[in-house]
């Protein structure tokens, strides 16, 4: 009899240098991993008839992965052929697929950022990889030649705009060690700007005092 | 008589905070420069202090760190003379720490230009410092003033400073360091006679952050202060109800988990089952009545007390609102609804922040004073951060320098005015 998958994949996160949490179940393992901490939750062929089992287990996965956490589901070959792949990765919710031999990380979670922010792709498909063609490494030559052009000319440009730059006025004051930045001779800084109490304090001393101190 | 083209290029402010002292004259623009409010007296019996015995006896500045010994003895020769907003009138270390502070200050931006004839320096002390602090500071600058950089000097409280800062001449400005916090009504002048004082401040934080990490298991992290205001920053939030949030916090303790990394270490901070605690460290900053902070009181985190220094009478345990409100009720009465409509927060123990996440569990200092007013009973209040925490009290003394007349002589029962050191 083959060992159960939670034993599985406990074995297969370890061997990749994760470390089991003491609060496992057979239905969710969680394991940290360098400075992050990694949820899998297992949707095993019995979830098939158990009313709510399969939307419950996706629902936890999505709620984990709010909270911060790198969050799997790990399902079993026969749920692999009803779900598409694109809909874990367009969530981020990274896809196990798992048979009686094999363990196929499908879909490569990512973890959630803050709202506004654009979330990068990172699927990792365990797939074969072909080799890098000749033509893929001749694209990124062009690539890179550009980029050296354009750093060339940005570079020329400052040297050009810092030579022709007027000179600063000479300042009231002279900095003896690494300070603030001096505000030019003369000029308020704009905290002054609207300021009501400039009124009122140039009066002092001409008006009656406080009221109420 | 100066003009006022020579003040815009020669008023020089100092904000003595609890931690950092910020200085510079008026040409530093938007932001002064900023030390800690501290010095080191190294051990002048040293080995190293007879080879190298040029030093001063009071370090100040960027150079403390290169003079400091043993972590033994940093609690008596490392001091913070303004801790508490106030120092002792015979604490002569602590004043030798403030002379220094001074001389620095204004070495550190020495003119050159020939019309230069001495700054007009405003410095700004806590609300709660007493008459003695404003004569040992302003004997400081007749004695000691490096020469001829002073022409004339003054001293201010700091939440005067914050409302000349903010552009507001009729507010309640809170201003909450690391010590302590003050209340001060202002209305065109700092009404001092309404002024409340609490003996709680972002220190009283770290104290329940440092509680809190002992309980999650990171007892040998908890003596760590700085790495205990970091946690405190880092994972810290203000509940709008902190039952509400607690229960939130423990039903989905995973939206909720409070995790930080300390920066340049390998230590991750992870309350896992505990971060709904994450909770009571900004409510402790605001409101420590709640019947959940007397377990911590029992198990010896100290309770804050009321305190009296000098003539003032720090309470320990008033919450912000009960304090602006009985700061506000000591004003008269055609004046209340003015004050409540502009109530000023200033300084790093308002500095919380909101994830989004959470948005509707926690809040961010102005709400939860609006929410502590409200729960009192009044209504409608408008509460604000100063636009420059950090600077504001600067900006004010730069303000106040630069506009109040030079024939407007100090006077020692406003407390206000210019005291001319050539006269």
């Amino acid at each position: 009899m083959p060992e159960p998958i939670d034993g599985r994949l406990r074995q297969y996160f370890t061997a990749k240098g994760a470390q089991p949490s003491e609060a496992q179940t057979t239905d969710r393992l969680t394991f940290t991993s360098d400075k992050e901490t990694v949820q899998v939750i297992i949707i095993r062929d019995e979830a098939f008839t158990e009313r709510g089992k399969i939307v419950d287990a996706l629902l936890d996965a999505a709620t984990l992965r709010e909270g911060g956490d790198r969050v799997y589901v790990a399902a079993s070959a026969l749920f692999g052929t009803a779900m598409d792949a694109d809909s874990f990765q367009k969530h981020g919710i990274g896809l196990m697929i798992f048979d009686e031999k094999r363990i196929s990380e499908v879909v490569y979670p990512r973890l959630a950022q803050p709202r506004g922010y654009p979330e990068r792709s990172t699927t990792a498909i365990i797939e074969p990889r072909a080799a890098p063609s000749a033509a893929d490494f001749a694209e990124l030559k062009s690539m890179y030649m550009e980029m050296l052009t354009e750093f060339s000319s940005l570079k020329e440009r400052v040297e050009q705009s810092s030579v022709e730059a007027p000179t600063k006025p000479s300042r009231a004051v002279q900095r003896i060690s690494p300070g603030p930045a001096q505000q030019p001779a003369g000029e308020l800084p704009s905290f002054f700007a609207e300021n009501p109490w400039l009124e009122v304090l140039s009066k002092r001393g001409k008006e009656e005092g406080p009221i109420a101190s | 008589m100066m003009s006022n083209t020579y003040r815009s290029s020669y008023t020089f402010a100092m904000d003595f905070g609890t931690s950092d002292f910020k200085f510079g004259p008026i040409s530093c623009g938007e932001q002064p420069r900023i030390i800690h409010n501290r010095g080191y007296f190294p051990d002048t019996k040293s080995l190293m202090h007879k080879a190298f015995a040029q030093a001063a006896e009071v370090i100040v500045g960027e150079d403390v760190p290169l003079y400091l010994q043993s972590a033994d003895d940093l609690s008596s020769r490392l001091i913070y003379p303004m801790r508490n907003g106030l120092i002792d009138k015979e604490d002569e270390k602590a004043w030798k720490v403030v002379n220094a502070l001074c001389q620095f200050g204004l070495k550190a931006f020495q003119p050159q230009k020939s019309d230069f004839q001495g700054y007009f320096v405003v410095a700004s002390l806590s609300s709660i410092s007493p008459k003695y602090m404003y004569e040992r500071l302003m004997n400081i600058f007749k004695e000691n003033a490096p020469d001829k950089l002073v022409h004339a000097v003054t001293v201010i409280p700091q939440p005067f400073a914050v409302a000349i800062g903010h552009g507001v001449t009729t507010c309640v400005v809170i201003e909450s360091g690391h010590g302590n916090s003050q209340v001060c009504p202002i209305s065109k002048y700092p009404v001092r006679s309404a002024q409340v004082a609490i003996n709680r401040g972002g220190g009283d934080a770290n104290a329940i952050t440092s509680e809190i990490l002992r309980d999650a298991g990171y007892g040998d992290l908890a003596a760590e202060e700085t790495l205990v205001r970091t946690v405190k920053e880092s994972i810290g939030l203000v509940p709008v109800d902190l039952d509400t949030a607690i229960a939130k916090a423990k039903a989905t303790p995973v939206k909720f988990r409070a995790k930080c990394k300390i920066p340049g270490t390998r230590i991750e901070i992870d309350l896992k089952d505990d971060s709904w605690a994450r909770f009571l460290i900004g409510e402790y900053a605001f409101n420590p009545n709640h019947e959940i902070f007397e377990s911590y009181f029992s198990r010896g985190m100290p309770r804050p007390k009321d305190v009296k220094l000098g003539d003032t009478v720090f309470r320990g345990m008033m919450d912000f609102g009960d304090a602006i409100i009985t700061s506000v009720e000591r004003c008269p009465v055609e004046l209340q609804p003015m004050l409540y409509k502009e109530v000023l927060l200033s300084g790093g123990n308002f500095s919380w922040t909101v994830p989004e996440r959470l948005d509707n569990v926690a809040v961010d200092a102005p709400t939860k004073i609006k929410l502590l007013l409200k729960s009192k009973g009044i209504k409608g209040a408008a509460v604000k951060m100063t636009k420059s925490p950090q600077c504001s009290v600067w900006h004010g003394c730069i303000i106040y320098g630069f506009a109040v007349p030079e024939e407007y002589e100090w006077d020692w029962q406003r407390l206000e005015g210019w005291m001319n050191l050539n006269a």
